[in-house]
């Protein structure tokens, strides 16, 4: 579905902030540690794939076998993607260690 | 050729066309010279071209080829390059070769004017042509389309004439200056405060030292506003949000305290030093390294040791380098509050000045680094904390002016309410970033003698053999704090609260999800848009605006930056299959909405959650050993038109303190020792609040506030001012029942299907 946001840039002409531009405005000190982990077996016979849509910084990617590959290092540790998790056992949630992970200036 | 044509030049490699070459050569009308090697089958793979010359050389100098290329060119009123990298390289050496003004990142050409493209294509300029310029196309500004006829072309050879004295290699690149460099510019800053200049000593010369240090470090001097209304420095050198606004990758102050008027120039340094005698002050707060130790002095002995200055006597510095964070653990503490958010500042400070031991544990690199709220701290309860707060915290905006505003897709009815009373002590709302507020209040924690420890996650509960808890665990090695107390303080998602047991694991039903852009605006465009003036802020919060999803949405104002964003039920954005992004984008896009933002860059985007549930959905506030407050006891009032969270943690934090260092007195933290904190929060605001607005959550989401009655007002408003003339004005009773009826027999535009509340 077409954002109002798309009509209105069509209009103007220029492209909208693409979604790298987006999280490129944010600060992340990647850990070596990967602080979620998400279990894709599991993921496979989910039905809603809600994390998919839901994580603001779109770190859950469905895989062609239906599973999902997940990345965390742009992560901004908010939450969202546990809270609407439709299987138990599917993501593994922890804070980054301290220092690392994302640092907000403007929040 | 006309000295009113157009034509592209497009520098091809082995046949490949450039990003951008047809939309440059369809801006130019079809008319092209393709240079490089492969350059006949380029030509030809244009789709938008009529003529083309194609001239075949090998990939060489570009200056040879702006003179070798002039012959073909220089009839043409402009000559036009798409922005590709070699067509960045080639633009300005044409622009010598011909003598001719360039013109940088171009959306539409002519030869009386061309569209310049700016700030990621959110501004465009118009600038008008009085005679034949060379310009670079943004690619992807027009698309291209294709001719029908097939184009002709043309294979040239020419050679360089050899005469000319065009640059035969790029010509040196010269590092700046950092002396002289725009600060703008400068990668690494020395900044200098009032607290450089020792009393009975010159500023102008301790000043003129930062200069000789920065050029031995390779980095550029700036100064606070104070010593350049003294004197001691240029004004092009003031840092600030009334000088220059910087992004250097290294920041490092001496003897500046960090006041908002500072900080708010300093953009997103990578690293911050600050060297100043205050451990708590504002500037060391968010510094990555606090060096606690007299600034001139420091600045002495890295002269010094650089071998710069006149500084020939041998000096010390006083105080040892003090790392932020690197305290070693395993220690004894009265009390660890984990997380330095406004509830565990709050509770650090009271159990502090009661004079107890306390651990401040945060995990992110600086108190606030973590957090992200909406933008509105009402300040009331800070009176508890410091007599005249408003005198030092760093501020953004005032807030005078707030809206609630009620929306559909296509309409808007606000309620709009401005007092000036809330614009001078004590105020009533103001705009900071927490970055710098929770820094600020955490700062104030240090002062009274708390211990903040940065970058450290508390990861579990220590227990003791009756179960009772006696510490955390941090990430640290040996990281084992042990208090006979710990407050919880850790904020939404609270680890401690869930491995206590007093949250369940996962809740989705009474949490929401904020996702927010901070936007940059000049100043005066913000004043001018909103209405407001000086250090006056507006505040509006929405409902109506989240589609199909229950929450609501937000707009503030800082110094020169506006925060919007929406607050959105789990639940429904789960099943909603929309992206929280595009929902900013949605509202952003509103008629009301749009033009208030107009041509506002992206600064920042965030995300965080908040705890919706209300009174009804607390948890415990006390167990054996451990207080919660703050968001990770759910005190958070966010449903629509209230947007209220920092206060309450304050309020509570300071009561689980005063609550804390009691029952510390009295030797007993059981549940029961401390089950004077729930009473203390039920006789203020903090459970008042809650338990009076305890059906709030519920009602704010629920499908009747979120859709049907904003379509109700908007209705009825609208109805009441279309004038219908020669019809006469209807009546508002029969007005008010003809809306309501048509709304109560279910509106088509009504996707909302909730039960809740
Ligand atoms: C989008 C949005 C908009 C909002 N708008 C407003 C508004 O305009 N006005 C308002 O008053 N409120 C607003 N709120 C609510 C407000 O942000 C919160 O209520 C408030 O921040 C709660 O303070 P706190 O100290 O309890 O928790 P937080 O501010 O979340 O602080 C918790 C701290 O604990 C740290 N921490 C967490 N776990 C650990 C650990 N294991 N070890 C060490 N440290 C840890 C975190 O890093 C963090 O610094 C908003 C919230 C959101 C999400
Ligand atoms: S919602 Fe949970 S189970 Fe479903 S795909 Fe996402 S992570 Fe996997
Ligand atoms: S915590 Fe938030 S940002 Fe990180 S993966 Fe989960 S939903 Fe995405």
């Amino acid at each position: 579905m077409a954002s109002l946001d798309d009509e209105l840039v069509a209009t103007d002409r220029y492209p909208p902030v693409s979604f790298e531009e987006r999280m490129g405005t944010v600060e992340f000190r990647v850990s070596e540690r990967p602080h979620i982990t998400v279990d894709s077996d599991v993921c496979r016979s989910c039905t809603t794939k809600a994390c998919v849509h839901a994580c603001p910084a779109k770190l859950f990617v469905p895989t062609s076998d239906g599973g999902i590959l997940f990345n965390y290092e742009q992560c901004f540790e908010c939450g969202t993607c546990y809270m609407v998790c439709n299987e138990a056992g599917a993501i593994t949630w922890t804070y980054p260690d301290g220092g690392d992970g994302v640092v907000f200036r403007h929040g | 050729m006309t000295p009113r044509d157009l034509i592209a030049v497009i520098v091809t490699r082995g046949g490949t066309l450039p990003t951008g070459a047809d939309e440059a050569v369809a801006e130019a009308g079809g008319a092209a010279v393709v240079v490089g090697t492969g350059s006949e089958d380029a030509a030809r793979a244009l789709v938008s071209a009529r003529t083309v010359t194609a001239v075949e050389t090998e990939p060489g100098v570009p200056g040879r080829l702006a003179a070798m290329l002039r012959p073909l060119i220089e009839a043409a009123a402009v000559v036009l390059l798409p922005a590709s990298p070699d067509g960045r390289d080639l633009a300005p050496l044409l622009a010598v070769e011909l003598d001719r003004p360039l013109f940088a990142w171009a959306a539409r050409c002519s030869p009386s004017e061309v569209e310049l493209v700016r700030l990621d294509h959110r501004l465009s300029i118009r600038v008008g042509l009085d005679g034949p310029a060379v310009a670079t196309l943004a690619p992807g500004a027009r698309g291209a389309e294709p001719v029908q006829e097939p184009s002709s072309v043309l294979p040239r050879t020419l050679n360089a004439p050899k005469e000319r004295p065009g640059p035969d290699e790029p010509g040196k690149t010269l590092p700046a200056d950092p002396a002289t460099v725009d600060l703008g510019e400068a990668r690494r800053i020395l900044g200098g405060g009032a607290g450089l200049v020792p009393p009975d000593e010159s500023g102008a010369q301790m000043m003129e030292l930062l200069g000789d240090v920065a050029r031995a470090l390779d980095a550029s001097a700036g100064a606070t506003r104070v010593v350049t209304d003294a004197g001691w420095m240029d004004y092009s050198r003031q840092i600030g949000t009334t000088g220059v606004v910087v992004d250097p990758d290294l920041y490092i102050a001496f003897g500046i305290s960090g006041a908002a008027q500072h900080t708010g120039g300093l953009g997103a340094p990578h690293h911050v030093v600050s060297v100043n005698t205050d451990p708590s002050c504002p500037m060391t707060a968010m510094a990555d390294l606090g060096i606690v130790a007299d600034a001139p002095a420091v600045l002495r002995e890295l002269a010094r040791r650089l071998g710069v200055g006149h500084e020939k006597e041998r000096r010390t510095v006083p105080a040892a380098l003090l790392e932020r964070g690197s305290t070693v653990a395993n220690e004894r503490f009265d009390a660890v509050v984990v997380g330095a958010g406004p509830a565990g500042s709050a509770a650090a400070l009271e159990l502090a000045r009661a004079g107890r031991r306390v651990a401040l544990l945060e995990r992110g690199p600086f108190p606030g680094s973590k957090n992200v709220y909406g933008g509105v701290v009402y300040g009331r309860i800070l009176d508890e904390v410091v007599p005249q707060w408003w005198r030092e915290v760093p501020v953004q905006r005032w807030i005078t002016r707030r809206s609630t505003m009620m929306m559909t897709p296509t309409q808007s009815v606000s309620f709009d309410v401005r007092s000036q009373a809330w614009g001078g002590p004590p105020y009533n709302g103001m705009t900071t970033y927490r970055a710098d507020f929770d820094s600020w209040l955490a700062g104030k924690a240090e002062q009274a003698g708390a211990e903040l420890i940065t970058s450290t996650l508390a990861t579990e509960l220590l227990r003791g053999g009756d179960g009772a808890i006696t510490g955390v665990r941090t990430d640290r090695p040996d990281g084992e704090l042990h208090a006979p107390l710990v407050i919880a303080c850790d904020g939404v998602n609270s680890f401690l609260a869930k491995s206590a047991g007093l949250l369940p694991e996962a809740d989705a039903d009474h949490h929401t999800l904020g996702v927010k852009e901070t936007l940059s605006l000049p100043r005066e465009t913000i004043d001018e848009r909103f209405a407001v003036s000086g250090d006056e802020g507006l505040d509006i919060e929405m409902v109506g605006c989240t589609g199909p999803i229950a929450g609501g949405g937000f707009l503030y104002t800082n110094r020169e930056t506006v925060s919007v964003g929406v607050v959105l039920s789990l639940t429904d954005l789960a099943a909603s299959g929309r992206r929280p992004e595009d929902l900013i984008a949605d509202l952003k896009a509103h008629p009301s909405i749009a033009p208030l933002l107009r041509g506002a860059e992206l600064k920042e985007y965030s995300a965080h959650l908040i705890p919706e549930g209300g009174y009804d959905h607390m948890p415990e506030l006390a167990t054996e050993g451990m207080l919660v407050a703050g968001d990770a006891a759910g005190m958070c009032l966010a449903a629509g038109i209230w947007l209220e969270g920092v206060n309450f943690a304050i309020g509570s934090g300071l009561a689980a303190g005063r609550t804390a260092a009691e029952a510390l007195e009295r030797g007993d933290t059981s549940a029961a020792g401390l089950a004077r904190y729930r009473k203390r929060l039920s006789e203020s605001f903090v459970l008042a609040d809650h338990k009076r607005l305890r059906r709030a959550p519920g009602f704010v989401l629920s499908p009747r506030v979120q859709h049907r009655y904003p379509e109700l007002v908007c209705d009825l408003v609208q109805e009441l001012f279309t004038v219908r003339n020669p019809k006469p004005k209807p009546r508002l009773g029969g007005l008010l029942r003809r809306t309501a009826r048509t709304k109560a027999s279910g509106s088509p535009t009504s996707p909302a299907t909730r039960s809740r509340g």
